[in-house]
Formats: C-alpha cells, sequence, structure tokens
C-alpha cells in the first residue's frame, strides 16, 4: 500500500499519463488501431467497472472480428494464456489499468 | 371308413379276392372304334377317318341355390359351388367337419412356418391359409355350424385367426387378375472419413501485472518521447543554422558579382532567374499545355502571359483608364492592338529589341463612347497594318499604323431605324455597336452586335447602308463569332440568356441555347466545326457540341471564383484544345478541354481519303441539315403564298 502511494504521490507530481501504452501486441495495424480504440471507448465508459468493460470489449471484438475472444481488465492480475498469433494486445490505460486481449 | 358306408358287399371266395385284377384308366373310349378308314375315289387311296367325340352326357343339373351377402367375397369363390354338390350328395356331417379340422390345421401350420419364417415368403403363406380358410367357410355354409366352427378358432390361436381373416378379405378382391410384384432398391453404402486441418499457430504470453510495472512502463515511455522531441528540436536549429549561412554566403557572392560585372551581368542573371521561374512554374503546372497566349484585364493594364508561366506576366502595359479589348495580329503576333475605356485605341509591338513600342490615338481622333471591340485586318490592298474599332457611339473605324503614329479612317456609322426609335425627333440616334467580327477569309464583310440587340451584317466598301440586318436579341449582344469552318455560319451570344446560331441572311436563327443567365462571351473551337464554348455571367463554362448533343451542353464546368464576380470573356488557343477565361475582378483560369469532348471526326467510308477540314465541313452541314428549312418546301409556300396573293 505504502508504495502504491508513494508511486501515485510521485506521478502527481510530475504528469499523470492516461493515454493508452501498447505493452506487447502482434496484431496488424488496422486490427491493433480498431481494437485500442474499442478499449479506451469501453474503459473510459466502464472506468469503475472492470467487470463490465471487459465484456464490452469482448463482445465488441466478437463481433468485429469473429469469435472466441477474450478480455482481461484489471489493475493487478497474472496470467499465462496460449494465444491465436496475430490477435494479441496488452496494453495499459489510465495510469492503473492493464487490459489483455487475445483470441483462442 | 368304406365298411361303414357300404351296407352289403358280394362274398368273394379267397381266390377270387387274391386274383388280381388290372384295370387301367384309359382316356380315350375303348369302345370307339378307332382305325376305321375310308376311300377317297379323289385320290384313290384309305384315309384314315375322325372317329366320332365319345362323350355321353349321363347327368345334367342346374343349381338352384342362391347366396344372400357379401358378393364381393363370395362370388370368386370356387369351393361354394363344391360345397355345395358335395351336401347334395348326402355325405355326412362329421365327415365334413373332420376335414374341415385337418383343413383347419394345415392353416395352422403354415400360419407358423409364416411366423418363423422370412416376411418376404408371407405371401404364399398367406395364400394357402385362405385356401384353408375358404374350406371351413364353405363346409360351414352347408353345415350350419359357423358359430361353433369360430369359437375353435379363437381357442386355438385368435391372433392369427383375425389376422388371416382380415388378409383374405383385402386379397381376394378380385382373384383372376391380381399380381403382386416386388422389388429392392441398392443399398447406399456409407463410409466414414475425417481430415483435420492444422490448428491455426498459437504461441504463449506469461506475464504478471502490477501497478509498479505499469507505472515503470508509463514512465519509460514518456522519457522516449521527450527524448525524440528534443532530437527534433536540434535537428531543426541545426538545419536552420545552414540555410541562413548557405544565404549569407550567396548574398556575399551576388554582391560581389554585382559590383564586379555591372550592368551587362545583371541583364544576364535577370535573364537565368527568369528562366528558373519558369521552370519552377513549370513544374508546378505540369498539367497545362504550353503555348504562347494572350490574357487581358480590363483594369487599365494589359498583361500578356504566357502559359509556360502563369504566375508572373511577360509584358505588362499600364492605361490611364480601363482597357476593354486586345486583339492580336494573326501573322506578326507581337502587334497587340488595345481598346479603351476612353475611346482611344492603342498599339503595342513587344517584339523583341523593340522593347515595348506603344502607340496611341489622338485625343482628337477617337471614339465618344468606349471601344468595346478591336479587330486586327488582313486586307490585301494595306501597305501597313490595320485594324478596326467597334465603339458605343455605333461608328466602325479603321485605324492604320503609319510609322509613330495611329491613323483613323471612318468606315460606318451604324444608325438605328425607324422602328426602333422612340420618336421621329430621335431619327439619328445612333446605335451602340458592342461587337464585331470579320468573316473569315474575306475581309470585305463584318458583322456588329448592339446594345439594342441586333446585328448588322455590314461591307466596308459602303459607308451608309447595311447588307442585312438580323433581329437576333432583345437585349445587348455580347459577342459574334464566325465558324471557322463554313462562314456562312455564325453565333451570337447575349444578355437576354440566349446563344444563337444563324445563317448568312436568314431571318431565323438554326439553333437557340438558353442557359438562364447573361452569357458574357461565344466562341467557336478552332479545332472541330461543331463545338462552341460560352460563359456565362454565373461563372458557368458551357462546352456545346452540335454532333453529340443538339440541346444541352456536353460539358458544364463551374469556376469557382470570389464573389461578386462574373467571367468575361473566353477564348480559344488556336493550336491546342485550351480556354482561357478571363473574369470581372481579373482573375484568368485556363482550362483543358477534356479529350472525351474532342474526339476527331473519322470518316465514314474507310477507304476514300478526306481532308480533315473537309471532313468536319461535311460533319457541320449535316449537323445543319436537320433544322434548315428543306429548300422545296420553302419555295412551296413562297408559291403558295403567291396564289393567295393572286386570289
Amino acid at each position: 500500500m505504502g508504495e502504491e502511494r508513494g508511486s501515485g504521490e510521485e506521478a502527481n507530481k510530475k504528469v499523470v499519463h492516461i493515454y493508452p501504452l501498447v505493452r506487447t501486441c502482434d496484431m496488424i495495424d488496422d486490427m491493433r488501431n480498431e481494437a485500442i480504440e474499442l478499449i479506451v471507448t469501453a474503459c473510459e465508459k466502464h472506468a469503475a467497472n472492470n467487470e463490465m468493460a471487459a465484456k464490452v470489449i469482448k463482445d465488441n471484438l466478437d463481433v468485429k472480428f469473429g469469435p472466441s475472444w477474450h478480455a482481461v481488465v484489471g489493475e493487478g492480475f497474472g496470467f499465462n494464456i496460449s494465444y491465436e498469433c496475430k490477435t494479441l494486445l496488452y496494453l495499459f490505460f489510465g495510469g492503473n489499468t492493464g487490459i489483455c486481449i487475445w483470441k483462442c | 371308413m368304406g365298411e361303414s358306408v357300404i351296407p352289403e358287399a358280394p362274398k368273394l371266395s379267397k381266390e377270387e379276392l387274391d386274383e388280381q385284377i388290372r384295370r387301367v384308366l384309359m382316356p380315350c373310349d375303348p369302345t370307339v372304334d378307332q382305325t376305321l378308314v375310308e376311300f377317297d375315289f379323289r385320290s384313290c387311296t384309305y384315309v384314315e377317318k375322325m372317329p366320332a367325340p365319345g362323350i355321353l352326357e349321363l347327368f345334367n343339373l342346374e343349381s338352384n341355390v342362391s347366396y344372400e351377402g357379401d358378393l364381393s367375397f363370395d362370388l370368386p369363390e370356387p369351393a361354394g359351388p363344391l360345397a355345395d354338390i358335395e351336401e347334395e350328395d348326402g355325405d355326412g356331417k362329421n365327415e365334413r367337419e373332420s376335414e374341415d379340422g385337418s383343413g383347419e390345421e394345415r392353416g395352422e401350420d403354415a400360419e407358423a412356418s409364416d411366423r418363423d419364417g422370412d416376411t418376404d415368403h408371407s405371401e404364399g403363406a398367406t395364400v394357402g391359409g385362405d385356401r384353408s380358410e375358404e374350406d371351413g367357410v364353405g363346409g360351414e355354409g352347408g353345415g350350419g355350424a359357423e358359430d361353433g366352427d369360430e369359437g375353435e378358432q379363437e381357442d386355438d390361436d385368435p391372433k392369427p385367426a383375425a389376422k388371416n381373416v382380415k388378409v383374405t378379405r383385402k386379397k381376394l378382391a378380385n382373384q383372376f387378375n391380381y399380381s403382386d410384384r416386388g422389388a429392392l432398391t441398392y443399398k447406399v453404402i456409407s463410409r466414414d472419413e475425417s481430415t483435420q486441418t492444422a490448428p491455426p499457430p498459437s504461441s504463449s504470453l506469461k506475464e504478471q501485472l502490477y501497478q509498479w510495472v505499469i507505472f515503470d512502463d508509463y514512465q519509460r515511455d514518456y522519457a522516449n518521447i521527450v527524448a525524440a522531441r528534443e532530437k527534433e528540436r536540434k535537428e531543426k536549429q541545426i538545419l536552420a543554422r545552414h540555410d541562413a549561412a548557405s544565404a549569407a554566403a550567396a548574398d556575399r557572392a551576388a554582391e560581389r558579382a554585382n559590383s564586379q560585372d555591372g550592368g551587362s551581368q545583371e541583364s544576364r542573371l535577370f535573364h537565368a532567374v527568369k528562366i528558373m521561374e519558369r521552370m519552377v512554374t513549370q513544374n508546378t503546372f505540369e498539367d497545362i499545355a504550353f503555348d504562347n497566349v494572350l490574357a487581358y484585364k480590363t483594369k487599365g493594364i494589359v498583361c500578356i502571359y504566357t502559359l509556360k508561366n502563369p504566375s508572373h506576366p511577360e509584358y505588362r502595359f499600364k492605361f490611364k483608364t480601363g482597357a476593354q479589348t486586345v486583339d492580336i495580329h494573326n501573322k506578326e503576333p507581337y502587334f497587340i492592338a488595345i481598346g479603351l475605356y476612353n475611346g482611344m485605341v492603342a498599339v503595342a509591338n513587344i517584339k523583341k529589341g523593340h522593347r515595348t513600342v506603344r502607340l496611341e490615338s489622338d485625343l482628337n481622333r477617337k471614339h465618344t463612347g468606349t471601344v468595346w471591340e478591336v479587330r486586327w485586318c488582313d486586307d490585301p490592298r494595306d501597305r501597313q497594318l490595320g485594324f478596326y474599332s467597334a465603339g458605343s457611339d455605333g461608328k466602325i473605324f479603321k485605324w492604320l499604323i503609319q510609322g509613330q503614329e495611329l491613323s483613323m479612317i471612318p468606315v460606318i456609322t451604324l444608325s438605328l431605324e425607324h422602328e426602333m426609335t422612340l420618336g421621329t425627333t430621335m431619327n439619328n440616334l445612333n446605335a451602340n455597336a458592342q461587337c464585331i467580327a470579320f468573316e473569315p477569309n474575306n475581309y470585305e464583310i463584318f458583322l456588329v452586335g448592339t446594345a439594342e440587340g441586333l446585328i448588322y451584317k455590314c461591307s466596308i466598301s459602303y459607308s451608309c447602308s447595311y447588307l442585312y440586318v438580323y433581329k437576333a436579341h432583345d437585349l445587348p449582344v455580347y459577342r459574334l463569332s464566325y465558324n471557322p469552318y463554313i462562314p456562312d455560319i455564325f453565333a451570337s451570344c447575349s444578355s437576354d440568356w440566349r446563344i444563337k446560331i444563324w445563317e448568312n441572311c436568314k431571318p431565323e436563327p438554326l439553333y437557340v441555347f438558353d442557359l438562364y443567365c447573361s452569357v458574357m462571351d461565344v466562341q467557336w473551337a478552332p479545332y472541330s466545326s461543331t463545338v462552341l464554348a460560352a460563359t456565362t455571367s454565373e461563372g458557368k463554362i458551357n462546352l456545346f457540341d452540335l454532333n453529340v448533343n443538339k440541346n444541352q451542353p456536353i460539358c458544364v464546368q463551374t469556376i469557382t471564383y470570389p464573389e461578386n464576380s462574373y467571367t468575361t470573356r473566353l477564348r480559344f488557343n488556336n493550336k491546342l484544345p485550351v480556354l482561357i477565361v478571363g473574369d470581372s475582378v481579373g482573375y484568368l483560369v485556363s482550362l483543358k478541354v477534356s479529350p472525351n469532348c474532342r474526339i476527331p471526326t473519322k470518316a465514314t467510308k474507310k477507304n476514300i481519303f478526306i481532308e480533315p477540314r473537309q471532313l468536319e465541313i461535311m460533319k457541320l452541314e449535316r449537323v445543319l441539315s436537320f433544322v434548315r428549312e428543306p429548300t422545296a418546301l420553302t419555295s412551296l409556300e413562297i408559291n403558295k403564298g403567291q396564289n393567295q396573293e393572286k386570289n
């Protein structure tokens, strides 16, 4: 907790970054841009409800790129996934949320 | 069985009993002689005689028994009559019953085998069962012990019996021509097969997400961005410094050059710079066709542009009043005639070396109104160059260049006709000449359009009368243009929204186009006999091709101008399909006619070679033949009119 508070204070001192920061991605550019846009929209809409955000992301991705997408939205989690190539996007958004989407 | 039936038997001795008596049943009557012959006298031989048929009727009894009931069931019954006969014989009832029983048993056996065996054989089995059943029924009908019999059947095996009865009723509907046939279709052989596609390539990712991971990532990314920005800025600075240094060096060099070499160097530099500018603009306007073209402005400045460099005029002449019109000499294109707003005319010579000679007309000898149009003439009788000018005072002047002066010769004064004037006192009112056009290949004949809407056809030989007057328009005629291929055809445009195409000395136009706003200028295209372009006060260029469409323009191009301006002039390039359009604010737009709008004319028959010019003339003639009144008809009408007059 202490650590978290410390980091938050540091961020406040400097700049609070809220833009989407892609950590890992192997999508093609078009898909990637669309997915990022979708994620940003969903996370902004459901800022307090990660579950809802994940649901929205998953549903929209299923409609856009075909079914069986998985989405994880959270502030702290671990995962070990196997995914279909060219469908992984792992990014941070809003300074404290991690979003991982993949298709399998 | 035999003993009980036969009441008494003759007593025989043992020998007699042992004696074997052979009896042979013969198919023929042994009493009839089979070997009778007859002598045939015709053939003189013995011929075998056929024996008489040896049938003797011993007893004949017609049946008088009738059946009341279901005919369909009983009529085909073969056992019925037999049973009747047997009954009449008076045989014991027991005997019949025992027979029935045995039949019954046989039926049952058959039934059992049916049930055990395949259904395929059921047909024959049921038939057998039927027979036995029929026998039973027949006996019962005779004996009247129906109930007992049926009861027995039911006790033994009620189900098959019921089934039998059912089946029997169906089968016996028509026993004589009934046939049954069975067939088996081929079996479809099914087979199982399975494949599996390669699964899409996949890989795996394993990570742990904590808040500090996110934070660190953001920090790193931000640092990168900042660094990139810094770098960019530094590069820019370096570039700017380089530019400044090189510019300074160039300046210094130029200064040095100027101070050292003086005037001749300067002019050479100017020339080089000019070429450079041309190159630059040429690259910018790569699509525009290249040829020298004149353009004009109406604000007291005449500018001469070349298409090679549309950004800056080659030459520029300033006048105190507005320059209304210009014309370039056909054969000596460095002579430019200019008509001014104050009624004066001027000539500029831009021949290289002459350094822009300007001649202006005398203040005393000039039009008393605006000069609306000037036209060079190529009168072979004149030694000097000359041009005509039309002014709003209704006068046409001819100007000749004599040395450094312009000499004026009045050609004609256009006066309004009596009908057009408002009262008798205004008889000598002059027409307001708006435009002038010379017939191609004929320096004598010209047309003048006036603000009153009339078009006068004049000749330079007659100074007070006209050859013809067209009552063309209701409002000022702005422009007249002769067809370059057939000089009998010309077009006029007016602010009454119309373009009209006329034929020489015909009171009615051949074609009328309504453009729904003032038509400022109209020109025939030099490349085709049927194409003409018009510009309107709405800033639209309308391109007509009579050969393609006789009612509508084939192309309408709106030129986006600043507001409150309208297009005034339009001119075709003589060689290239390029249009130049000027507007009231001083903008010039050059347009290239799309290749779709100028498809060259082709000869109808391939073998005959016709000159392109001749082809064009033929094309126009064909188009015009649709609207020209047939000569025969007109003459007829004239005759009719004469006849009526006579009557």
